[in-house]
């Protein structure tokens, strides 16, 4: 346990030697105030920087933090890294330093972060949900929140003064702990500050047309620097589901795996005293002269001729059950006191085949999802198409992204990977109390 | 078809598996009973990867695009993560785990013949699915049971007992599991770069994701700088297991869940 003492010297001393100490503070006998700050002082400041965070939001009207862009935010990075290299070679002998660069603080930190991380986790990020105090103490937008920018300073100071402590005293065996307080360090810090260099936008591109514009938030148009021609969009489907529900109130009637069936030919499905069976499916048909035919137009939608058989009567009946889409209507069967309905059938893949150009060269690439494709230092993603005419589409929507920081953040998601690697391999390093 | 001699291989597989988890149960000194555990292991894991192999070579592609040939890999590498902390940490029980689990999967699959050719939605056909979600299973199971190893020290402090070696088994299970679920938290990273454009949009199951992992990694602070606070350590490691359900199970029941990708569900 510690003792109070009010030499300084004596105090930081016996903090070195004390590191099995329990998890509670000890109150110097100058006042809550003098050094050495523990859990208690930190919680303290804490709950300031959470008030002041709040209280700024409200006078800046849930405004938030915005961080600028290229070149000033790179400046600021660099700033606040040499700030803390030159706080971490004053840390021997400031102890508000060596506070900050303390244990308690990095468990009050990551806690704080917790703590608001927690609320968002529980309800929604979005401006239209709450009522005027989740509003005002910004419960709905809590990333972009001065008390998480507040939570991300404290952190990252703890975390920056560490490492270079540990750098400059470099040993073999602090590997492990630079690569993981730095990488993170890193991770954040370029997450954080490189937010206002990343660029999310649409491209809009119809079949046979060719653009070198995205839009901006739908409002803004920006000229990109090579042009893209979509000369294929495809997508391919799953085959819809068919179940049944209640007549009158449109509740699904059955449950568990066997409550709904995939739409093919041949394929059966059980409810009490009924069966009903796939005779045909045609994944394109319009309805014609009282029932429906293959067809490739675009009010085409999937459509199934079914046969129920009564199980104790042996009664049979034939009919026809759609989906339907934005353009047809969907048709029912009528089972006993149930209908039969054929859900919209979802997307298994879409691909956009598209040319780019760029400097006078020209590429043939296909979209896809999950398959972005880079080009002048954006990457190009598969996001969506035109929902209402859905396989129909002659519409692709190309998600064009950009964000310069991605290589910082990168080395720092490496170094954190390695210095995981190494905590895989080596294990704990925590020994025993009366082991050292 | 390959797949109809699926019902074979799955019966090989659990069969030698099986055989390895039996002799493993020996002492560690019947040196030669160890010895074919290890065989039957590695027999057990090449039948299904000549599967995989000649599945491969069938379909003309790396067959990971369906729910069935995904499961395939969870197969093929889960039992070979778990012989490697074995290996590596003596961590017996989670060898037989991963085996187990292996094996589920494989019978899953045979009983569920309708998901071999159902393609994946769009977003999850990724080289990063099998990693991610493996790592995942393996970090979850550690720290299970570092939170059942919590419950354990928790009672033991409360007869008055020494948890010394409680807490020792604890700091090892969650390193580990720390360590895998680091990895499985960056693997996920990286793919939402490739999928959806971003390597972190504070999606909920994101946001659960990062509650857990600096849930543990104060557990680590606290033991690496406060020895004595041991039953504090223990009773705060048997909590942190509920923010982990939370993220596993949780996250689909919280008003934020209708906006997260992670829900496959409609």
């Amino acid at each position: 346990m510690e003792t109070a003492t009010l030499n300084p010297r004596v105090t930081k001393k016996h903090n070195k030697h004390s590191q099995g100490a329990k998890l509670q503070t000890a109150q110097p006998a100058g006042g809550f105030w003098y050094f050495p700050w523990q859990y208690r002082q930190t919680v303290v400041i804490m709950v300031l920087l959470l008030l002041s965070g709040w209280l700024l939001g409200i006078v800046t009207e849930g405004s938030g933090l915005t961080i600028p862009p290229w070149p000033m935010n790179l400046y600021l990075l660099i700033g606040f890294a040499l700030t803390l290299a030159l706080m971490a070679l004053t840390a021997e002998n400031n102890r508000a330093v060596a506070w900050l660069a303390s244990i308690p603080v990095a468990i009050c930190s990551i806690a704080f972060m917790g703590l608001l991380s927690l609320i968002a986790g529980i309800l929604p990020q979005d401006p239209e949900f709450g009522g005027t105090w989740v509003r005002l103490l910004g419960f709905n937008y809590v990333f972009t929140s001065w008390p998480f920018a507040f939570s991300i300073l404290f952190l990252l100071s703890n975390l920056g003064i560490a490492a270079f402590r540990r750098l400059y005293t470099f040993k073999s065996q602090n590997l492990r702990f630079v690569l993981n307080h730095a990488g993170l360090w890193i991770v954040i810090a370029g997450g954080t500050i490189g937010a206002s260099d990343l660029q999310r936008l649409r491209i809009y591109v119809n079949e046979g047309e060719t653009t070198s514009h995205a839009m901006r938030q739908q409002r803004q148009a920006v000229s990109m620097p090579f042009d893209i021609t979509l000369q294929d969009f495809r997508m391919e489907l799953y085959p819809p589901k068919m179940t049944f529900v209640d007549r009158q109130t449109g509740s699904v009637l059955l449950e568990g795996p066997a409550a709904s069936v995939e739409t093919i030919k041949g394929a059966s499905l059980n409810m009490s005293g009924w069966q009903v069976q796939v005779l045909k499916f045609l994944p394109t048909a319009i309805f014609r002269n009282g029932g429906y035919e293959a067809s490739s137009e675009v009010e085409a939608a999937p459509a199934a001729q079914v046969q129920s058989i009564n199980t104790y009567t042996r009664e049979t009946k034939t009919g026809w059950i759609s989906s339907g889409s934005s353009f047809a209507r969907a048709r029912y069967f009528e089972v006993g006191h149930a209908v039969l309905v054929m859900t919209t059938p979802q997307p298994k893949k879409y691909q956009s085949e598209v040319i780019l150009r760029e400097a006078g060269r020209e590429r043939h690439e296909t979209l896809e999802v999950n398959k972005p494709i880079a080009i002048a230092g954006w990457k190009l993603y598969q996001l969506s198409y035109d929902e209402k005419l859905g396989q129909w589409s002659k519409l692709s929507i190309i998600e064009a992204i950009r964000d310069p920081w991605l290589p910082f953040v990168y080395l720092g998601i490496a170094m954190l990977m390695l210095g995981t690697l190494q905590i895989l391999w080596s294990g704990t390093r925590i020994r025993g109390v009366n082991e050292s | 078809m390959t797949w109809n001699i699926f019902p074979y291989i799955v019966g090989g597989t659990i069969g030698l598996w099986s055989a390895g988890v039996g002799l493993s149960l020996f002492s560690p000194k019947a040196k030669l009973a160890n010895l074919f555990s290890k065989l039957a292991y590695l027999a057990g894991s090449l039948v299904v990867i000549t599967f995989v192999v000649m599945l491969w070579q069938t379909l003309d592609r790396p067959p990971m695009r369906t729910l069935g040939e995904t499961r395939l890999w969870y197969a093929v590498f889960l039992p070979v993560v778990g012989f490697a902390v074995h290996y590596r940490w003596g961590i017996k029980w989670l060898n037989i785990y991963c085996v187990a689990l292996a094996s589920m999967f494989l019978c899953i699959n045979l009983m569920n013949p309708e998901t071999y050719d159902k393609a994946l939605m769009p977003a999850l056909q990724s080289i990063w699915f099998v990693p991610h979600v493996i790592v995942y299973m393996i970090s979850y199971a550690l720290l299970a049971a570092s939170s059942l190893v919590g419950f354990h020290g928790v009672f033991l402090s409360y007869k008055q007992r020494p948890i010394n070696g409680t807490l020792r088994l604890a700091d090892q299970i969650v390193t580990l599991g720390y360590g895998f679920l680091t990895t499985g938290l960056l693997f996920g990273a990286l793919w939402a770069k490739e999928a959806w454009g971003h390597y972190w949009t504070w999606d909920p199951k994101e946001t659960w994701a990062f509650l857990t992992w600096i849930a543990y990694l104060v557990f680590l602070h606290i033991r690496h700088h406060h020895k004595q606070s041991q039953k504090l350590a223990l009773q705060y490691l048997a909590f942190s297991f509920i923010v982990l359900l939370v993220c596993w199970f949780g996250v689909n029941y919280l008003p934020s869940a209708s906006y997260s990708v992670h829900t496959y569900t409609n």
